[in-house]
């Protein structure tokens, strides 16, 4: 983490001063955890694409107004968690719902075939249990046990108290263990 | 603390999120309780799977994509991409202009042939129905005969009908009445008769080179017209030229088409009269003399007469006052049929007697 600090002071600094390579850092450091919490949250990958482009589109208009009182990628998530909880607020993308298909699609490690096969049934059932999860649970456990953001980091993003965090993490990880109960050794 | 409330802190517990007295009060419960234990394992494996859980990765091409949406759009591409979304507004918009613009190049192509004649049309008309009445008698040469020569032959069958809308017009009548007056005398030098026949045949032969417009002139005219011009010919004789007999012919015929609907047995007339009848007659000579009379009696003066193969025609100008009169007076000459009269007469009539028998 604190490697990680110390590189987006430098980036942000660079994209401060216009460097024009620096937006290129930024998204590429940061495309896959902006697009995993984008995938997560809505479940369709063409949507998921969709709304990480957006994001890195408005941190591109809104680099200027960037503080440095979070981190930079604080504010990433910020972003996106807010776009993905506002199209999932909006009927527009009620259509979008199945996006199960996608989320069994996920996995591209490196593994042995059976390994492949119980590896699938689990991401399966593990990507339906966070899928099922209502979405102030879901963006919070998948901020913190997907994307590893602390809890104080998940309150600045989404603007919430630390006590409400944690009881909503709470919430989101009781059910996904009644959810995952025959995976549990 | 209750076996619940222990279990309510167990996500604090795995984040190492409690304080140093929570932290102790769960430590003294899981001691105690078993089935705590056990749940707080089974909560850290469920959280172990979970992130376990496959990495996600942004598809190929998505940081291009990115960098490609930020890029500066060049203002062409800027304004087709405005031009063209959002489709649902747009593209119903961009059809019906489409249509518009196909149903507007189709009624301007339906509309160009009518637009085109008319446009044909338009020198040629005045040419026409001015050139021969705005050159002088004096100057009447063959050439603005040639030059409309081929228009003519075009738009001999408008030009007919050209002559009927004209005929209404009075300035016209009033530039024909000099006219006739001097044709009239023109007539009085010409030499004997000729006959109406031998002419028709003469006229194309006539070492005149006008003699052949003439014919080309009268291609499309009627009949009657043509008939009307060979007589002229007649009257002209050789001494006079012949391209002024065409010119005043066509200069009269602007207003040729009677307006009394005059029976097309008035050949004799360039100027449609007003009346016109056939007077039968035991003694020609008699009932010339005795029309002149007549006609002196009558303040009427003869303006014009033409000698045919079938009698004479003598045309009056009868002053109003004495028009009645000079019915009865032609009635006692001879038998006199007299053709339809005007609803209105003129101050003077224009009577065409023609003479048979």
């Amino acid at each position: 983490m604190e490697g990680r600090t110390g590189d987006d002071a430098s980036l942000v600094d660079r994209l401060r001063r216009g460097d024009p390579r620096a937006f290129e850092d930024l998204v590429i450091a940061y495309q896959h955890r902006v697009f995993g919490v984008a995938l997560r949250m809505l479940g369709n990958r063409a949507e998921a694409e969709e709304l990480a482009q957006e994001v890195f589109l408005r941190v591109h208009r809104a680099i200027g107004e960037f503080r440095g009182e979070a981190k930079l990628s604080t504010w990433l998530y910020a972003i996106a968690s807010r776009l993905c909880l506002n199209r999932l607020a909006s009927g527009e993308r009620r259509m979008a719902r199945h996006g199960d298909e996608a989320l069994t699609r996920l996995a591209s490690r490196e593994i042995s075939p059976a390994e492949e096969v119980e590896r699938s049934e689990l991401e399966t059932a593990l990507h339906r249990a966070i899928a099922e999860l209502g979405e102030e649970r879901r963006i919070v456990v998948v901020l913190r046990d997907l994307e590893g953001l602390s809890y104080e980091e998940i309150a600045t993003a989404l603007e919430l108290e630390l006590g409400t965090v944690r009881s909503r993490l709470h919430r989101a990880r009781m059910d996904l263990r009644e959810k995952l109960e025959r995976f549990l050794p | 603390m209750s076996c619940h409330d222990a279990r309510e802190q167990f996500s604090a517990l795995i984040d190492d999120a409690l304080d140093a007295g929570e932290r102790a009060a769960l430590d003294a419960h899981l001691a105690t309780c078993a089935d705590c234990r056990r749940e707080l394992q089974r909560f850290r494996d469920t959280v172990g799977l979970v992130r376990a859980a496959a990495p996600v990765r942004a598809p190929a091409g998505f940081v291009d994509r990115v960098l490609e949406a930020t890029r500066p759009v060049p203002w062409p591409r800027r304004l087709v991409r405005d031009l063209f979304l959002p489709w649902p507004v747009k593209l119903p918009m961009e059809a019906a202009a489409i249509v518009l613009v196909a149903v507007g190049v189709a009624l301007v192509y339906r509309g160009s042939p009518e637009l085109e004649q008319s446009i044909r049309q338009e020198p040629a008309a005045p040419v026409m129905t001015q050139a021969p009445r705005d050159t002088p008698p004096e100057v009447k040469a063959s050439a603005p005969a040639r030059e409309n020569e081929d228009s003519r032959e075009l738009y001999g069958a408008r030009r007919e009908k050209a002559r009927e809308q004209d005929t209404p017009r009075e300035p016209e009548k009033a530039k024909e009445a000099p006219r006739a007056q001097e044709r009239v005398q023109e007539f009085a030098k010409e030499p004997g008769a000729v006959s109406r026949d031998a002419n028709l045949q003469k006229a194309p032969k006539s070492p005149d080179s006008q003699a052949p417009v003439i014919g080309k002139l009268e291609a499309p005219a009627s009949g009657a017209e043509r008939q009307r011009a060979a007589k002229d010919n007649v009257r002209s004789g050789t001494t006079q030229p012949t391209e002024r007999r065409a010119d005043s012919l066509k200069a009269q015929r602007p207003a040729s088409a009677p307006p009394t609907a005059a029976a097309p047995s008035v050949t004799s007339a360039f100027v449609p009269p007003d009346v016109s009848g056939q007077l039968a007659v035991s003694d020609r000579e008699l009932a010339l003399r005795s029309l002149k009379e007549l006609a002196a009696r009558l303040r009427a003066v003869e303006t014009r007469r033409f000698d045919t193969s079938d009698g004479p025609i003598i045309e009056l100008a009868v002053p109003r006052e004495t028009y009645a009169e000079l019915n009865s007076g032609l009635a006692r000459l001879g038998r006199w049929r007299p053709g339809k009269e005007p609803s209105t007469l003129p101050a003077t009539i224009r009577v065409v007697v023609r003479i048979t028998g």
